[in-house]
């Protein structure tokens, strides 16, 4: 075993563990800038909620520390409570009125 | 036939959700004279006191001592009598006396929003070229405080002079109304239809009133503070997003909600647990 043979599969190890790390992540990025954006478009309506930051901002840093399958968890977490915000602020449009003293 | 049933309970239904700020009031005190009946509507603006002998007599011992917002007040009394760098003061802006309170939130048509006290101290500073305060400063919070506390007394009277005011005012009552948060509670939810009741230890009280008393000291605080900032209390804890102080929907919520109590009499600053 020649040290050019060793210096290649050392390479080659990291450059394969490199792309799936980076490949797991992206996916979680990319859950992540889904997340995002539904909480700008809920925020927006004025009915953002405290919880959906938070996650967002745990996904980014589990992200950034190559925790990708706990980054994705996190961003779910963020996209679900988006979404449920934006039930709240659709129903909210009109539901309100119900609540008015007569 | 069918149609005009039809017709008639639309009309109806949209009549009293679409009612003016008027009719709103009228059934807003109603609401609350029938859930209260042995409370005067006057005594609301003394809030969960006014339902509640243990606190009630616990609040009235630190009112009767050295309140903690005395000094705000003497503090807002020197700021307010100081005079800006070109020679004018907050009496150029306000008139001579600053026993103003009961007029804000206005609507300002010429900027086209409504104007709380602390917006309007802020855009008298602007137009004498002073720094503009920070709505948390405590300078903010004495001025207006010594301005309650001037106004003690005076009755509510806020108008809605246009439709453009009208659209103010219903947004804020739309905020009042809507659900928000993870909790997905409105500010209706505790004030109004659980008005009264307990929340943990605490007795949550009548939205009637609301307004009357800011800027308060709230002993969670430590310190004195903006009406704006329970509000942002109070959607953070319902784990909605809150709004900035001063915000358009802020200032439309206490715009509402200062009508709701137009008539009564102001009696801030004052403590709150």
């Amino acid at each position: 075993m020649t040290p050019k043979f060793v210096g290649m599969a050392a390479l080659s190890l990291m450059l394969v563990s490199g792309s799936v790390l980076a490949d797991e992540c992206s996916e979680a990025n990319a859950l992540i800038q889904t997340a995002r954006d539904a909480y700008d478009a809920v925020d927006a309506r004025g009915f953002a909620w405290v919880p959906t930051e938070a996650y967002l901002t745990e996904a980014k840093a589990d992200s950034a520390a190559g925790a990708c399958e706990q980054a994705m968890v996190n961003a779910q977490r963020a996209l679900d409570t988006a979404k449920a915000a934006m039930v709240q602020a659709e129903n909210e449009a009109t539901a309100w009125q119900s609540r008015v003293p007569k | 036939m069918k149609h005009a049933v039809t017709l008639a309970l639309f009309t109806t239904l949209s009549l009293s959700v679409w009612a003016g700020p008027e009719e709103d009031r009228t059934a807003f005190v109603q609401f609350f004279e029938k859930r209260f009946p042995s409370i005067a509507l006057e005594e609301h603006v003394n809030g969960a006191y006014a339902l509640d002998e243990d606190k009630r007599k616990q609040w009235e011992a630190l009112e009767s001592g050295f309140p903690p917002y005395e000094d705000a007040v003497f503090d807002g009394e020197a700021l307010w009598d100081e005079s800006f760098a070109n020679g004018a003061s907050y009496s150029d802006c306000f008139g001579d006396s600053p026993a103003v309170k009961q007029h804000y939130p206005l609507w300002d048509a010429e900027r086209g929003g409504v104007v709380t006290l602390e917006l309007a101290i802020n855009n008298c500073r602007e137009s004498n070229g002073e720094k503009l305060l920070d709505y948390t400063d405590y300078a903010m919070v004495a001025l207006s405080a010594y301005v309650a506390f001037e106004s003690r007394g005076e009755p509510i009277a806020i108008e809605v002079p246009d439709q453009a005011a009208l659209a103010a005012y219903e947004e804020g009552k739309a905020f009042y109304y809507q659900r928000r948060g993870q909790l997905n509670f409105a500010c209706s939810s505790c004030h109004l239809e659980m008005a009264g009741n307990k929340l943990r230890s605490e007795r949550l009280s009548a939205a009637l009133g609301h307004v009357t008393h800011w800027p308060t000291y709230r002993s969670k605080w430590d310190e004195v503070g903006p009406l704006h900032k329970r509000f942002m209390e109070c959607n953070d804890q319902v784990k909605a997003k809150a709004f900035e102080l001063q915000s358009e929907e802020y200032r439309n919520l206490e715009y509402f909600l200062s009508y709701m109590s137009n008539g009564l009499p102001l009696n801030g600053p004052t403590t709150r647990k």
